[in-house]
């Protein structure tokens, strides 16, 4: 049935506009994971990511009679997220993080918790192990590659979406994506081999 | 011993396991894998590159989309309606007033519109008047001005100029910001 299909964003948005409100929480259900994990990738916090992935939302729904239909959403709430990601790290770049930061656990829901089907405590481990170190590679990436793969892996855009938004060739997306994940299995050649 | 695959073929795999890859090369891929041990070990390895990312991921917190609803400001339409409905409310006041004031009596609707009419159509002229009076006194100052001497002829040419240069860059300023904010998608 036509009516049951899923609402684009752009109808969303739409109907927002238009006063229904709901609409404003379909669209927070449909990308709060994307941002809260981009986020979380920038500012490697993940409370931070959190609370700035509300703002972000925020600023989105104040801003959203500017909205220009002829971009994606999904390209103008990311570069929203990017924009306030990036002001975020200037205010406190005296106060740097180091990824390496020990585990404790005691955060609430975990930092790097991930859901297993019915892991060993090895598998535990192994795979603890392996979140820190990608997090670590992608870090040491150049930013030209970085910035593509976050885009790419934690914010799930498309590559369109990540040419549009970076105003790249879409030919440039892929290779610089390719080389980027190039890279990070040189890097992680211990933790990709078995 | 490990035969490292073309790069060629690594941009492939690469493709393959981003979903970039047409059905018809992923098929022709597919086949070579199960025939060529180099080809499978790298498959191998990036296929864990990619989950490994799935790893460095974290759950959104229950009740995130909630937080964000009870923090939605209320949009300027309501805002709008609000001011909307305290002008009607205040000229509705002001009309009564008027017409209490006046000596008519208790004012029926119909009265109420009038006294409004009759209250902004002095307001209107007598704003009119004051404008119009305002307009020639500068008038008048200004051809006195000029008048006293043919320097001040030069200095008006000069400060009328200067004003409409000073006017065209705000104007292109104004413009420049406008595109860079429409550049932006309308966000600072």
């Amino acid at each position: 049935m036509a009516g049951m299909a899923q609402k684009t964003d752009e109808e969303l948005v739409t109907a927002v506009l238009g006063g229904d409100e709901d609409s404003f929480r379909d669209l927070v259900l449909r990308y709060q994971s994307r941002v809260v994990n981009y986020l979380q990738r920038m500012l490697r916090d993940v409370e931070e990511a959190h609370e700035l992935g509300q703002e972000v939302f925020l600023r989105v729904y104040r801003a959203l009679d500017r909205f220009d239909h002829s971009y994606r959403f999904s390209t103008w709430l990311f570069r929203v997220a990017q924009n306030a990601a990036i002001d975020r790290i200037r205010k406190r770049r005296l106060k740097m993080v180091s990824i390496n930061r020990p585990q404790t656990g005691d955060s609430e829901g975990g930092e790097w918790e991930f859901e297993s089907a019915d892991p060993t405590p090895y598998q535990n481990a192994r795979n603890r192990e392996r979140a820190g170190a990608i997090l670590e590679a992608i870090q040491g990436l150049r930013d030209e590659y970085r910035e593509l793969i976050e885009l790419r892996h934690f914010a799930e855009l498309s590559y369109e979406e990540i040419a549009e938004l970076k105003g790249m060739p879409l030919g440039t997306v892929k290779n610089k994506l390719f080389r980027g994940r190039q890279m990070l299995k040189g890097v992680l050649a211990d933790f990709l081999t078995d | 011993m490990k035969h490292p695959v073309t790069e060629h073929d690594a941009a492939l795999l690469d493709s393959w396991l981003d979903g970039q890859l047409e059905p018809g090369e992923a098929r022709a891929l597919g086949q070579r894998l199960g025939v060529d041990a180099g080809l499978e070990r790298e498959e191998a390895e990036l296929r864990r590159l990619f989950q490994a990312f799935e790893l460095g991921k974290v759950e959104v917190r229950e009740g995130f989309a909630d937080s964000v609803m009870a923090r939605l400001p209320q949009r300027a339409k309501a805002g709008r309606l609000a001011v909307a409905l305290l002008v009607a409310a205040a000229l509705a006041g002001l009309a009564t007033a008027v017409a209490l004031l006046s000596g008519g009596g208790v004012p029926t609707a119909g009265s109420l519109v009038a006294t409004l009419g009759d209250f902004f159509g002095t307001l209107l002229l007598a704003g009119a008047g004051l404008l119009g009076a305002s307009w020639r006194g500068v008038g008048e100052g200004v051809r006195s001005f000029l008048a006293l001497s043919p320097a001040n002829v030069a200095i008006a040419v000069g400060v009328s100029a200067a004003s409409a240069l000073l006017l065209v860059s705000l104007l292109r300023r104004r413009r420049a910001v406008a595109a860079e904010r429409a550049r932006r998608n309308g966000l600072d």
